[in-house]
C-alpha cells in the first residue's frame, strides 16, 4: 500500500488522469489517502461502475432517447421484445439482480398474456385484456429502462454529459434544479404528512378521495411555504457561487467511452436494423 | 480562466494581496462599508417570506417601508482580523453580513443608498456572480447551501461554474479537502453525513475559494456542541493563516478569544462597536441588558435521577429498528408529566426515531410497552394525544386565518368547546387572528403551532430544536413557554443541542447513544438536572 503511494506522490496531480491518483498525490497521510481515493473512485464512476459494465452518461442519454423511439414508434413487437432483452441483459451486467428479475417478470407476464391469451379465448374481454398487456409490455420497458438510467447515473453524472455535450446552459441549469430539488421535496412531504397526522387531518390517499381540495390545500399551503423558502436559500448559495456565470461550464466528473459503450453501441445498432429491415417478421 | 489560475495560489498569499491592493484606496480595509441604508421590498415580486426582518412583537404591523432594515451603517474590516455581528433577531446582523456579499441589494431587492466596497470591487454595479468572487459565504442551514449531492461535486461546484479546467478542479478541491480537514468525508453523498460534518463541507468549500473575504451567517445554529468546539478549532485556524472573517451570530461563548471587533447592532444601527477582550469582558447583566446570550460557555450541573414513580409516560422494552437495523433498545425511561425532559445526544443516535416512536408516527417492535398513566396506549391513542413542535414551522401551518388554523380538523362539537380568542390571547396572538399565518414572525408562528396543539387536548408535547437561530430574548420567552406547558400538567420533551435552553428549562436531561457505539452498556442515561441558583426563568 504505501509503496504504491509513494509512487504516486512523485507524479505531479496535473500529469495523472485518474483523479483518485491525484486526490492521493496530493495527500498527506497514507493511510487515510487509501481510504479516501478508493471512496472517490467508487462515487466517481457512480452506479454502474460499482460491479461490471461501465457505461458512460453520455451513452446512457442516447440510449434513453432511442429506447423510447424503438418501444413507443410503430416497431414490430419483436423490437419491443428484442429491446426488453437488452434492457434486461444491461441489468444484469451491472448486477442488479432483483431489477432485472422484476423487469423480466414484468415484460415475459405482459408479452405472453398478449400473444396467448386471443389464442386461447377469443371473445371482447380477453381482446381488450391483450391490448392493455400490448401497451402494458411497450410502457413497460420504456419504464424499465428509465429506472435503470436513473438508478445507475447520479445527478452529478447526468449534469457532467449535458455539460461535456455543451447542451446550452438554459437547458442544463433548470434540469439540474429540478433534480436537485426533487428529493427535498419529497422530504418536506413527509414532514407535513407528520403534521397533519399530529394535527388530526387525515393525509393519504384515503383523506383526498373523501375531501381532494381540502387535502390538496392542506399539503400545498406548507409545501409552498418551505419550498420557497428553500428555493431562495438554495438559489441565493448557488448564484453566490456563479450557477449560470459562465457559458460552457466544466466538470470535475471524468468521462470516458469504454467497453460499455462498445457493447451499448453494437446491441443499438442491431436494435436499428431490426427497427429498419425487420419490417417483414409477422409479430 | 484567469479565476483558476487565481485558485492554484496558496490562500495565505491572496488575502496578503488584498491587504496590499486595499490599503492604496481605503486605508488598509478588505472590506469597507460606507453609510448603507437598506429598505426591503421596493420590488416586492422578487421579496421572500422567509426573510421578513418585522419585530417579534408590536412592530410587526408597521409599514415594513418605512424602517429602514440597515440604517446608515459604516464599517471597515481590517485584514487577518474576525469581525462579529450580533444583536437580537431582527436587528440586521444577517441583512449587514448580505451587504458583504452583494445579496443586499442584488437578491433581496429593495431600495439602498451608500457604498459598499470588498477588495476593490463595488458591489453595487457588479453582478452577483461578481461578488461571488470577492466572498465566499457559509450559511445557516447546512440542508438548502448544498447544491450537488456529494463532497465532492460540492467541492467543486464554484470552478465548474467558472469554467475552470477539469485537472485543476481535481487538485483544487484535493486541497480545499486537505485544508478544510474533511478528506475522510470526500467519497461520501451529502444525505448520510451529520450536521457538523455538513458544516465542515461548507466550510472547506467556502475557504478553498480564496476569497480575500469569508463570511458567516449563523454558521452554528444547527451545531451540537462538540460540533460547535470544532467549528471553533476552524475558525482559530483561519486566524493564524491571516485570513479575514465576518461571522453574524447568535451563539457567542464559543468566540472568546477569537474576536477582534465585535459590533453590535439594533433594530438596523450599528449601537456600538467593540474591541474583542473588551466584548467578552463585559459583566452578565450588560450583556442581558443587551439581549445577548451567553459569553461563557454554558453548563449544566447535573445528579443522577432518583426515580420517582407517578404519572407520565413510560417506555418499557422500547425496540426498534429500520428493515435490519437496530436503532433503538431501551430498557426502561420515563418522561414524567409536569417536568421538561431534554433528550440529547450525537446526530444519529436515534433521537428523532424516539420522538417518532412516542407520537406514534411509528409503530414500535412487538414486545415493546409504552404506558401513560400506567395504562398502555397504542401508536394510533399516541397519534391522538401527542404533538411535535417541529423545527421549520412552515410545515405544520395549514389555514387562511389563525382563527381557523387553532381549530383545524376539529368536528364542529369540539371546536365549539375551544374558547379561541382567550386561547389566542394567552399567546399573545389576539391582535392578529384574522391574519395569515404565514404573514406572522418567526417566534408567533410558533407560539401558534403551541396554540393550536393546545386546542387540540394533547398531552404530551415534543418540541425539534425550538432555540436554533435564536437570540437571547425569544430563548427565554421559548424557555417559559415549555415550563408553563408543563406546570399545567403536560409531557414535555425537547430535542436540542442548545446547553443554554437546557439550563433555563430542563428537569431532566436524557441521553442517547448511538446503539452501536454503546455495546454492553445501556445506550439511555437519565440525569436529573440540579438546578442553578440564579434561575432565569422561573
Amino acid at each position: 500500500m504505501s509503496a504504491e503511494a509513494t509512487l504516486s506522490e512523485a507524479v505531479p496531480p496535473t500529469s495523472t488522469p485518474t483523479e483518485a491518483a491525484s486526490a492521493a498525490a496530493s495527500s498527506p497521510a497514507p493511510s487515510a489517502m487509501q481510504r479516501a481515493s478508493t471512496a472517490n473512485a467508487g462515487t466517481l464512476q457512480a452506479g454502474a461502475a460499482a460491479s461490471g459494465l461501465s457505461v458512460d452518461p453520455r451513452t446512457s442519454i442516447a440510449l434513453l432517447v432511442l429506447v423510447n423511439i424503438l418501444v413507443l414508434g410503430g416497431g414490430p413487437f419483436i423490437l419491443t421484445l428484442a429491446t426488453a432483452a437488452f434492457v434486461a441483459v444491461l441489468y444484469l451486467l451491472c448486477g442488479r439482480w432483483r431489477g432485472a428479475l422484476k423487469f423480466s417478470v414484468f415484460i415475459l407476464v405482459c408479452a405472453t398474456v398478449f400473444l396467448v391469451l386471443p389464442r386461447l379465448v377469443a371473445n371482447p374481454v380477453t381482446a381488450l385484456v391483450a391490448v392493455a398487456a400490448y401497451w402494458f409490455t411497450r410502457f413497460g420497458v420504456s419504464c424499465g429502462y428509465a429506472a435503470f438510467f436513473i438508478a445507475t447515473t447520479g445527478p452529478a453524472q447526468i449534469a457532467a454529459a449535458l455539460v461535456t455535450l455543451r447542451f446550452p446552459r438554459s437547458v442544463v441549469v433548470p434540469l439540474i434544479v429540478v433534480i436537485r430539488f426533487i428529493p427535498t421535496v419529497g422530504q418536506e412531504l413527509r414532514a407535513i404528512n407528520d403534521a397533519m397526522l399530529l394535527r388530526g387531518i387525515r393525509p393519504g390517499a384515503l383523506g383526498a378521495i373523501m375531501h381532494p381540495i381540502r387535502s390538496s390545500e392542506f399539503i400545498l399551503v406548507p409545501l409552498l411555504a418551505a419550498s420557497s423558502r428553500i428555493a431562495d436559500d438554495l438559489s441565493a448559495s448557488s448564484m453566490l457561487r456563479g450557477l449560470g456565470t459562465h457559458r460552457h461550464p466544466t466538470t470535475i466528473e471524468a468521462l470516458t467511452f469504454g467497453t460499455g459503450d462498445i457493447f451499448v453501441c453494437i446491441c443499438s445498432l442491431l436494435l436499428i436494423a431490426l427497427r429498419i429491415f425487420g419490417g417483414g417478421i409477422i409479430l | 480562466m484567469n479565476r483558476g489560475e487565481k485558485d492554484m495560489e496558496h490562500s495565505g498569499i491572496s488575502s496578503a494581496e488584498s491587504l496590499d491592493s486595499g490599503q492604496s484606496h481605503h486605508g488598509n480595509a478588505v472590506a469597507h462599508i460606507d453609510h448603507v441604508s437598506f429598505w426591503y421590498g421596493s420590488a416586492p415580486t422578487r421579496h421572500s417570506t422567509y426573510y421578513t426582518t418585522a419585530a417579534d412583537d408590536g412592530t410587526a404591523d408597521v409599514k415594513r417601508t418605512d424602517r429602514a432594515t440597515l440604517n446608515d451603517i459604516s464599517l471597515d474590516i481590517r485584514p487577518g482580523t474576525i469581525t462579529l455581528l450580533c444583536g437580537a433577531s431582527g436587528s440586521g446582523k444577517t441583512s449587514a453580513l448580505q451587504l458583504l456579499n452583494g445579496l443586499v441589494p442584488h437578491f433581496h431587492q429593495g431600495t439602498i443608498t451608500g457604498h459598499v466596497r470588498v477588495a476593490d470591487l463595488d458591489l453595487s454595479t457588479a453582478d452577483l456572480s461578481a461578488c461571488g468572487e470577492v466572498s465566499a459565504t457559509v450559511f445557516q442551514n447546512p440542508k438548502t447551501q448544498f447544491f450537488t449531492s456529494a463532497v465532492r461535486s460540492e467541492l467543486a461546484f464554484r470552478m465548474e461554474n467558472h469554467a475552470v479546467p477539469r485537472l485543476q478542479i481535481v487538485s483544487n478541491v484535493a486541497r480545499a479537502a486537505r485544508d478544510g480537514d474533511i478528506e475522510e468525508l470526500m467519497g461520501r453523498h451529502l444525505n448520510e453525513l451529520s450536521g457538523g460534518e455538513l458544516q465542515k463541507v461548507a466550510c472547506a468549500q467556502a475557504i478553498g475559494a480564496d476569497t480575500p473575504l469569508l463570511l458567516f451567517d449563523e454558521p452554528t445554529s444547527n451545531l451540537s456542541v462538540d460540533a460547535i468546539e470544532e467549528f471553533a478549532g476552524m475558525l482559530a485556524r483561519l486566524k493564524r493563516q491571516g485570513r479575514t472573517v465576518v461571522i453574524a451570530e447568535h451563539r457567542l461563548y464559543f468566540l472568546k478569544g477569537l474576536v477582534d471587533q465585535a459590533v453590535l447592532l439594533d433594530s438596523g444601527r450599528i449601537s456600538e462597536i467593540m474591541d474583542g477582550d473588551e466584548f467578552f469582558a463585559q459583566s452578565d447583566e450588560a450583556r442581558r441588558r443587551r439581549g445577548l446570550r451567553s459569553l461563557e460557555e454554558p453548563m449544566v450541573a447535573t445528579a443522577p435521577v432518583t426515580e420517582q414513580g407517578g404519572n407520565g409516560l413510560a417506555l418499557d422494552n422500547l425496540r426498534f429498528a429500520y428493515r435490519k437495523k437496530a436503532v433503538l433498545d431501551i430498557s426502561h425511561v420515563q418522561f414524567p408529566e409536569g417536568s421538561v425532559s431534554a433528550l440529547v445526544g450525537a446526530n444519529g443516535a436515534g433521537k428523532s426515531t424516539l420522538a417518532r416512536l412516542i407520537c406514534g408516527l411509528l409503530k414500535e417492535r412487538g414486545g415493546s410497552g409504552i404506558s401513560l398513566d400506567g395504562a398502555t396506549v397504542s401508536h394510533r391513542d399516541r397519534t391522538r394525544m401527542s404533538y411535535i413542535v417541529m423545527q421549520d414551522v412552515h410545515r405544520q401551518l395549514f389555514s387562511e386565518s389563525l382563527r381557523k388554523e387553532v381549530t383545524l380538523g376539529q368536528s364542529s362539537a369540539e371546536w365549539e368547546a375551544v374558547d379561541v380568542p382567550s386561547l389566542l390571547k394567552e399567546f399573545d396572538l389576539e391582535a392578529y387572528a384574522d391574519r395569515h399565518p404565514l404573514s406572522l414572525s418567526g417566534g408567533q408562528k410558533q407560539r401558534l403551532v403551541i396554540a393550536s396543539a393546545i386546542a387540540c387536548d394533547k398531552r404530551v408535547y415534543v418540541f425539534d430544536e425550538p432555540t436554533s437561530g435564536v437570540d437571547y430574548r425569544h430563548l427565554i420567552a421559548i424557555a417559559k413557554r415549555l415550563r408553563s406547558l408543563a406546570r399545567s400538567g403536560s409531557i414535555v420533551i425537547v430535542i436540542t443541542h442548545d446547553t443554554e435552553l437546557l439550563r433555563a428549562c430542563a428537569d431532566r436531561i436524557v441521553t442517547l447513544h448511538a446503539l452501536s457505539e454503546s455495546e454492553g452498556g445501556s445506550h439511555i442515561q437519565v440525569e436529573s438536572v440540579v438546578r442553578q441558583e440564579e434561575a432565569e426563568i422561573r
